[in-house]
């Protein structure tokens, strides 16, 4: 299987760390909270759809909340594939970054 | 949220909006997400920012969506395409009825719209048309009413108006005359235009040789078109040639040099002119009296040219200032010839303008048709595209049965009822637009047989400019919507589970189908009708006794010469030919019967009386001319006396009420005459209009007006050897006056002129609703043989139960015979309003018989029951164990 790339790694964990409150809205606001980028609509439901379809992530509809004006969310989960993924590009990301550290030193001086 | 902004839907059209650009399910959430983005942007810069940004992102979207769509529907596009062809294929009956119906009833249509399209073109083409006005003169009543329009204007009336308004350009009266132009031994009866020198600057007649600015600035110029240039001068250079103007009315003649020649007007001009010269060139042929008198109005129009589009307004505002400057004297003086013996301050004329490309459709202008006849037209090719269509529509709905299975099928792999729609509505399209190929076929051979009819000139390349293209793609588009749309309905309802068990009803008791075709037959029947009546009541007016004969009576333009010798060449002539074989009588008249008539006043009893014709004639005129004494004498040529006498007719005594009139004087101008016979009735423009009170008056030593001079001699002939008697009056002639063209016509050519107009009206009618029983017919064939083949079964039982032919016949033509009987029904009184309307236009007309109409609705049911006969016929006919043996 192949790598998640960057914009899908931190979907992925932008999605687990939201829990039951994982919608689109709601992920494209974490990630420009913590990037400080901007995030569009497209470019999370590109990703998000695109992994639904290869099983890392399943969805389901949530009750209609009145704040939203009584639309429903689609609220999205990590399947065990997702989350091995995830694990998958931790492991390899922990081992290409050892080792290394002194670059990340030169660069703050 | 972190504030208390109440959340907010998105307004319901733009739900609408991203409903359709999304997918078709779960559009819900996406819907969420986005208004969750909107509030926050409202909350965070304000509503009109979320607005923005709202249909920023829509139209970011939107190109996609489209790109898509079309995708999707050539791909469905391609499979409906395949299965129309399979169908047309399939059902070759069906489709030759559809194709050919809607083909003749576009054809109809196409041919139509070139016909209105050229009337409405009418000076458009004149690069200045928005600009061009004509000037138009009111005459008033005593009590300051108006009493009738002119489009013409008195001659002092232009150049004033010139002077008067800062915003008329400039100013060109117009007056075409009839003239003989000559040029070595080339003459030609033509019309000359007489113009003001700006005429080429106003008017778009492109010059090919000379300038505009100066081809009439010399007073004897002569701009000539590019055909009389050609017939005087062939090809050689025609500028610095000279041409001779014979005059008609003195007789003398006027050498013009020629200074250019311009392209022939197109046919769509109202000004048509084939030489031109200055205006002030009139006086050279007396008319220069004329040229200060506000009283008299000219044949020909003067036309303005304004500043821009705002000018008429502030022109007709300063009018009467206009009117107080000018026209305070000459109307003080006119107020006594006018009114006469009525005292009245109020002004006997007004003055108006009228854009130039407005004057075609005027009414007033002759020999044009008006709004009316174009809207009639256009009513006529709607009916005959309307039966086309139902056609189409009956034919679709009774038809059903045979698409069942590939209806079932689509349905059952899914098909919406909007995508059956979809798909029998593009069928509709595309069969019309399939038809436009044999339709444009149609136009190109029937387009010289419809320019006879109408006397145009449409051209069938016209045809294929952009906008008369795109209203094609219009016509396809109604067409394909009216013939399609119910048709798509009635298959899109049908249920499958129904279909496939082949439980299915529709079509025979179809109240909707029945009274589609029951249209059909009513709009024929009315069309049927009215062109009986039409060609009945041209007939009548044709074969009506005039009063005078028709037949065998010959007419020679006496115009070539001045008065004077146009009346020693009379005599001449009429001692010559007078005894000769073949010739029964001689005389001469100052009108031509029976299309003139001139509005002269007489006096009875101290009483004037307008609108009588004066004929001035020589003896033997009413002999000649057949023309009927009723009391009293004709003018006899041996008395001298007869120069104070008068015959008048009928009318005249009936409407001046005298009582015995043998022996009354009524006075013409000055003089007192004395009448000595009444004629009986005879029309002199023909029987559109009442007959006209006349006097007949002998010829006067001098005659003041031109207008009574001698102008033909009449000559009535015997019928046989013709050409034989015609060689010798013509080798007279030239024998007497070998210099002067030989100009001659018959009385009764001129009569059926008078009748043009209603022949072509009668042919239009006529051949439309012939084609319009056609289409009708063609549906009713096809529609029997839906029931026919639907009926096969039934018929092979009653044969086999003992039923005869003739009781298949009658049973199964019984619904036809039902639908015609009630169309007749309903057309009668229709078709009865509708020509009754149309006969107020003549004042003798023929009356609206039942039988006509009876013998129309015979004639129709005769039609539909032989159409479906002869498939009845066929089905009875076959072998009930070939029909049953399906089973």
């Amino acid at each position: 299987m192949a790598l998640l790339t960057r914009s899908e790694e931190l979907i992925l964990l932008a999605i687990w760390k939201l829990r039951e409150n994982a919608y689109c809205v709601s992920i494209r606001k974490m990630l420009t909270r913590i990037t400080g980028e901007k995030w569009s609509l497209g470019s999370i439901y590109m990703p998000v759809e695109r992994m639904v379809k290869n099983g890392l992530l399943t969805s389901y509809m949530s009750e209609s909340t009145p704040e939203r004006g009584g639309r429903h969310k689609r609220i999205y989960k990590l399947t065990g594939e997702g989350e091995k993924a995830l694990n998958r590009i931790y492991s390899i990301q922990n081992e290409m970054w050892s080792g290394v550290a002194g670059l990340s030193l030169e660069n703050e001086s | 949220m972190k504030n208390n902004h109440k959340h907010k839907n998105l307004p319901k059209p733009s739900e609408f909006f991203i409903k359709k650009i999304l997918p078709d399910e779960g559009w819900d959430s996406p819907v969420g997400d986005f208004e969750e983005d909107f509030n926050e942007i409202v909350s965070e810069s304000g509503i009109l920012r979320a607005w923005y940004w709202y249909f920023k992102q829509i139209l970011k979207l939107l190109p996609q969506k489209v790109f898509i769509s079309f995708v999707w529907s050539i791909v469905m596009l391609k499979n409906y395409l395949k299965s129309t062809f399979r169908n047309i294929k399939r059902q070759k009956l069906f489709s030759v009825i559809n194709i050919s119906g809607l083909a003749i009833g576009i054809g109809c249509t196409i041919l139509i719209y070139l016909f209105i399209n050229d009337e409405l073109s009418y000076d458009k083409f004149h690069k200045k048309s928005d600009k061009i006005y004509r000037l138009t003169t009111n005459l008033h009543n005593p009590d300051g009413s108006v009493k009738s329009r002119y489009g013409r204007a008195p001659l002092p009336h232009g150049p004033a108006v010139n002077e008067f308004f800062p915003d008329v350009i400039s100013c060109v009266r117009t007056w075409p005359l009839g003239f003989i132009v000559k040029r070595e031994n080339v003459s030609e009866d033509v019309q000359v235009y007489f113009a003001d020198a700006d005429f080429f600057k106003m008017f778009t007649f492109p010059l090919l040789k000379g300038e505009a600015s100066s081809v009439l600035s010399r007073p004897n110029s002569a701009v000539l078109s590019e055909t009389y240039a050609k017939k005087f001068f062939g090809d050689k250079d025609p500028v610095g040639e000279i041409i001779t103007i014979l005059a008609d009315q003195t007789g003398s003649s006027n050498d013009f040099l020629v200074t250019g020649v311009f392209e022939d007007p197109p046919s769509n001009s109202t000004v048509s002119p084939k030489i031109v010269t200055c205006f002030e060139n009139l006086k050279l042929f007396g008319w220069e009296q004329f040229f200060t008198i506000w009283g008299f109005l000219p044949s020909g129009s003067t036309f303005i040219e304004v500043r821009d589009k705002n000018s008429e307004k502030r022109i007709l505002k300063d009018f009467h200032l206009f009117t107080e400057r000018y026209c305070a004297a000459p109307f003080s003086e006119l107020r006594k010839s006018i009114f006469r013996k009525n005292k009245s301050d109020k002004d006997p004329l007004s003055f108006g303008m009228q854009k130039l490309t407005d004057i075609h459709l005027d009414p007033e202008a002759s020999g044009s048709p008006d709004l009316t006849t174009l809207l009639v037209l256009n009513g006529i090719a709607v009916i005959i595209l309307f039966i086309a269509c139902i056609n189409f529509i009956t034919l679709s709905i009774g038809n059903v049965s045979k698409r069942f299975m590939e209806i079932s099928v689509r349905k059952v792999f899914g098909a919406g009822r909007k995508q059956l729609i979809r798909q029998f509505r593009s069928e509709a399209f595309l069969t019309t637009a399939l038809t436009v190929i044999p339709a444009l076929i149609i136009v190109f051979f029937a387009l010289p047989v419809f320019n006879r009819l109408t006397i145009k000139s449409l051209r069938f390349d016209s045809l294929l400019s952009f906008s008369n293209l795109s209203v094609l793609a219009l016509l396809i588009l109604i067409v394909g919507t009216i013939a399609g749309s119910y048709p798509a309905y009635v298959m899109a309802r049908l249920k499958p589970a129904a279909a496939f068990k082949g439980k299915f009803k529709l079509g025979g008791k179809n109240i909707f189908t029945q009274s589609l075709v029951v249209t059909q037959f009513v709009l024929s029947l009315i069309l049927f009708t009215s062109a009986i009546f039409l060609g009945k009541q041209i007939n009548f007016m044709i074969n009506k006794d005039h009063g005078f004969d028709t037949e065998n009576i010959l007419f020679i333009d006496m115009r070539t010469s001045s008065i004077e010798e146009s009346e020693k060449l009379f005599n001449f002539l009429k001692d010559r030919l007078e005894n000769q074989a073949g010739i029964i009588s001689v005389s001469g008249s100052s009108h031509l019967l029976p299309r003139s008539h001139s509005k002269d006043r007489i006096v009875y009893e101290g009483v004037t009386f307008p609108d009588v014709a004066v004929t001035v004639v020589y003896p033997n005129y009413l002999n000649t001319m057949g023309i009927r004494v009723a009391e009293g004498r004709d003018f006899s040529p041996q008395l001298t006396t007869d120069k104070k006498n008068i015959i008048v007719n009928e009318t005249l005594v009936k409407k001046l009420e005298i009582r015995e009139p043998l022996g009354k004087q009524i006075k013409i101008g000055d003089e007192s005459f004395t009448i000595i016979g009444v004629t009986e009735n005879f029309n002199l423009k023909g029987y559109k209009y009442h007959v006209c009170p006349a006097v007949f008056q002998l010829k006067q030593r001098s005659e003041v007006f031109s207008m009574y001079r001698l102008k033909q001699m009449v000559l009535k002939i015997s019928p046989l050897n013709i050409s034989k008697t015609m060689e010798l009056i013509r080798s007279t002639w030239k024998e007497i006056q070998p210099d002067k063209p030989f100009l001659y016509c018959f009385l009764d050519e001129n009569i059926n002129r008078l009748f043009l107009e209603e022949k072509r009206w009668s042919n239009i009618v006529v051949y439309s609703s012939g084609l319009a029983i056609l289409i009708a017919c063609m549906g009713v064939f096809g529609l029997t043989s839906i029931t026919v083949s639907r009926r096969t079964r039934e018929i092979g039982i009653r044969k086999v139960h003992g039923a005869s032919i003739k009781n298949i016949l009658f049973l199964l033509s019984g619904e036809p015979a039902k639908w015609v009987l009630i169309a007749s029904v309903t057309a009668m009184p229709a078709g009865y309003f509708i020509v009754y309307k149309w006969l107020q236009n003549f004042a003798y007309k023929i009356s609206i018989s039942i039988n006509i109409y009876i013998a129309a609705s015979l004639i129709m049911m005769i039609l539909v029951l032989s159409t479906t006969c002869i498939q009845i016929i066929k089905a009875a006919k076959a072998k009930p164990v070939d029909s049953l043996r399906y089973e």
